[in-house]
């Protein structure tokens, strides 16, 4: 009984979040990359986040973890992954004491990714591998956003390439970045994130609106 | 890391060292600035470093004046930072972006452990931006700024000009030189050497005790020793000597510098191709010798510091050859029939010549010459213009040139031309006094040339003759966009600026305004601003500002050329997007200071006001 109470106390304090405006709230930009899109089969290579206080990135607490895999890795003929090289896997990073920090981060923030399907589908897997618990308030997602924006233009269909994290932000005047490293792309969604939140022209609209604009 | 590899070209931070910028990326809060937001961030996040990542920003005073338009790579902020005073600057977003902010803390920590940083702010916070040098790589290579007084190794051997000229040749043998310095009440009065005792006194069957001032050479060039060595290699070059005494402050001598001393600072210095040039004894030899100069150039270019020490080398290279070339037309059509000077004019004139300047010169004659006497000079003229194409300076496309008879006159000749083009200043006749004021002879007496000098320079200062320059440097408009951008012409390489005619012509012309009105005869820019220091019309920050500006510009340029050598891109036209962010800067700096400057010239000398 109590558990459910608890859980009615933490839904209500949620939604009460939500309804704040949007830049009073924390929120957490993430990025992995892995060597494949289902969990079960494939690795997080790389994981990097960075939290936001709009309109502020803190770039310099910005965390970014590789991961070694053990001889199971196997580069083969190139010397990168997703712009990690040998060298980087020699300083890889404890999975379930980086995990635990995230899940510390992501208490109280709203998690933001692009395309939030394939990061929360690995985070989840971590949650029942690890027993380590992630509970954002919200998922803000970039993409989704930015495709809800464009279906708005019924004429204008929709193709591939349109939606990836460097296509949205060009059409936001921001900077062209290399892609594919974790804690880049980090830091290139949180960007997106910023400038699809003020570009929204509700400067003090509750996140919730937001969000729903999307769901 | 993307902000690591972006600083790494965003001057001041790329002359820190990698773990001093590793640790400002840690300490970089970055924001998202739109027009809601950025007075508040502003105010909240001040005193701070904020370094523009992208979007557009303005920067307004008080007053709502629009200070400077921001864009990727700008810095603003600092001087509240440096100077501890409120934000007053209120920030406008035109397109929204990405800002890094450094906090105070972090910034006060970098100029601590950064000397190169610190300075880059307490330069830019004095506007003295234009001043910066090349980032140093340690080896202080540039031999050219090394001061005379350095490479003197001997103290000078002197003697009186009564002493006779045995003894002189005596004291000469015991000492193991072939020059000696004349000296009477501790100044510098001649100079002997070995070739004057052959030529002078051997030759001619002189007495050994004839007295050394009766065959010394008087009052000869001499150098001060805090001058730089090019200082000694030009004027070497331009008098055609050796031996070159070296005086303090008090014309007192304190040695000697010979053509070997600096031979042997650089061994393959553009000193041996002007001395091959000098050496060459016939046309073809010359011509030879002179396709080597780009190829000296560039190997100079890439040791020297300030560049635009080779706009006054190419004028002593071009110099030499038109030495030359009078001397081999000598040679087969006699010497000269009466006292004349060759003029440069231009850029050779003002020795700010490039690899891409063409030929400007014409002759000065003695008045009441006969036709056979012009017909020689009118040969002269022909053969060296004809020669110094042959050699890479290409001819004139104005004709401007000693071959063309416009360009050749006796000194009344000229004095009239003068006088007709200040009186009834036609937009030719301006443009012929912006070439012909620009004048230095070659070749042909010092005292013939500067009585003619001075008598034109008298000419010029005419108000109406000079408010119609000042009207003409004000035609031109200096390529800055509304709100301080670069503003660029769009042609077949690209969007690109012309920074010779929108940038160092309009400095040259200023210049040359300020020193007509003032009466000065020096023809090159630097020179003349130099010499301006202390005008009632010109203030010294003013003027110094200028000659940063061109100095700059004129090395931006060089540098430009030396990149584009022997490919047909443009030589003068710049791709803004191809310069670093720092040269950016600088160079936007410049044309403020020029539109200043004109705007200057315009109130000044015509009544227009503009």
């Amino acid at each position: 009984m109590s558990q459910w109470l608890q859980k009615l106390a933490h839904w209500y304090d949620r939604r009460q979040k939500l309804k704040q405006p949007w830049q009073s709230l924390r929120y957490v930009a993430l990025d992995i990359e892995s060597t494949g899109l289902d969990p079960k089969k494939h690795q997080i290579l790389s994981i990097a986040w960075m939290s936001i206080h709009p309109p502020v990135m803190h770039l310099g607490n910005a965390q970014y973890h590789v991961f070694a895999h053990g001889q199971e890795l196997e580069l083969g003929q190139s010397p990168t992954i997703h712009g990690l090289t040998r060298q980087d896997f020699l300083h890889s990073s404890e999975p379930k004491q980086t995990f635990a920090m995230l899940s510390r981060a992501l208490n109280d923030a709203v998690l933001v990714c692009h395309h939030k399907g394939m990061d929360w589908r690995f985070l989840k897997h971590i949650e029942a591998q690890y027993g380590i618990p992630f509970k954002p308030l919200a998922i803000f997602d970039t993409l989704a956003f930015e495709k809800h924006k464009l279906e708005r233009n019924p004429h204008q269909p929709i193709y591939g390439g349109q939606l990836a994290l460097s296509a949205c932000r060009k059409r936001y005047n921001l900077p062209d970045y290399h892609a594919h490293h974790a804690l880049t792309d980090t830091v290139a969604c949180a960007e997106l994130f910023l400038a699809q939140c003020y570009g929204f022209n509700m400067s003090k609209s509750p996140l919730n609106l937001l969000i729903k604009s999307i769901d | 890391m993307e902000v690591n590899s972006f600083l790494k070209d965003c001057p001041p931070f790329d002359t820190l060292a990698e773990e001093q910028r590793s640790w400002a990326v840690s300490q970089l809060p970055s924001v998202y600035m739109n027009d809601q937001n950025c007075n508040d961030i502003l105010k909240d996040m001040k005193p701070a470093l904020f370094i523009v990542r992208s979007g557009v920003f303005d920067l307004r005073g008080a007053d709502g004046r629009l200070i400077e338009r921001l864009e990727s790579g700008d810095l603003f902020g600092y001087p509240s930072l440096l100077s501890g005073r409120e934000v007053v600057n209120k920030l406008q977003a035109i397109e929204d972006g990405i800002v890094y902010v450094l906090p105070q803390s972090a910034f006060d920590r970098l100029r601590n452990v950064s000397k190169s940083f610190e300075q880059y702010f307490i330069r830019a916070h004095g506007q003295r931006l234009l001043t910066e040098q090349k980032s140093d790589d340690g080896t202080d290579s540039d031999w050219s700024e090394q001061t005379v007084g350095s490479v003197v190794s001997m103290p000078p051997v002197s003697l009186s000009s009564s002493t006779s000229v045995q003894e002189a040749a005596k004291l000469m043998a015991s000492h193991g030189i072939s020059s000696v310095l004349v000296v009477d009440d501790t100044q510098l009065v001649g100079i002997l050497t070995d070739r004057d005792l052959r030529n002078r006194v051997v030759a001619e069957g002189l007495p050994l005790d004839v007295r050394v001032s009766s065959v010394m050479t008087q009052l000869p060039e001499s150098v001060y020793e805090n001058r730089s060595l090019m200082d000694a290699l030009t004027t070497m070059t331009s008098s055609n000597i050796h031996h070159l005494p070296v005086v303090n402050d008090q014309n007192q001598p304190v040695g000697m510098v010979t053509a070997t001393d600096l031979i042997r600072q650089q061994r393959s210095d553009p000193v041996f191709l002007i001395s091959a040039i000098r050496k060459a004894g016939s046309k073809s030899q010359l011509i030879e010798e002179a396709q080597k100069l780009p190829e000296y150039l560039q190997t100079f270019a890439s040791r020297v510091k300030q560049t635009s020490v080779l706009g006054r080398l190419m004028a002593s290279v071009t110099d030499g050859m038109t030495r030359q070339l009078i001397q081999l037309y000598e040679q087969e059509n006699g010497a000269a029939p009466a006292a004349y000077s060759w003029l440069a004019f231009g850029s050779q004139g003002r020795e700010d010549q490039t690899l891409s300047s063409d030929q400007d010169n014409g002759l000065l004659l003695s008045n009441g010459l006969s036709d056979k006497q012009k017909d020689w000079f009118a040969g002269l003229g022909n053969y060296v213009c004809e020669g110094l194409n042959e050699c890479g300076i290409p001819s004139c496309p104005g004709n401007i040139m000693a071959s063309n008879p416009e360009c050749r006159g006796t000194i009344n000749q000229w004095k009239e031309r003068f006088r007709n083009w200040i009186e009834s200043p036609t937009p030719k006749a301006l443009m012929y006094c912006q070439i012909f004021f620009d004048s230095r002879p070659v070749v042909g007496p010092g005292k013939f040339y500067q009585e003619y000098r001075e008598q034109i320079a008298s000419l010029a200062k005419n108000e109406m003759f000079l408010g119609n320059l000042a009207i003409l440097v004000n035609r031109i408009a200096v390529p800055l966009g509304l709100f301080n951008r670069l503003r660029t012409e769009d042609t077949d390489d690209g969007d690109t600026i012309d920074i010779k005619r929108y940038g160092i012509a309009l400095i040259n012309d200023i210049a040359r305004i300020y020193s007509l009105q003032a009466g000065i005869t020096s023809p090159g820019t630097a020179a003349r601003l130099n010499a301006l220091k202390g005008s009632r019309l010109l203030n010294r920050r003013d003027n110094q500002s200028l000659l940063e500006a061109w100095e700059f510009l004129t090395q931006l340029r060089l540098n430009h050329q030396l990149k584009v050598w022997g490919s047909d891109k443009p030589k003068n036209a710049i791709d803004p997007d191809e310069l670093s962010t720092l040269s950016r800067r600088q160079l936007k700096t410049a044309f403020k200071i020029i539109k200043e400057a004109q705007q200057g010239v315009g109130l000044k000398f015509s009544r227009q006001g503009y």
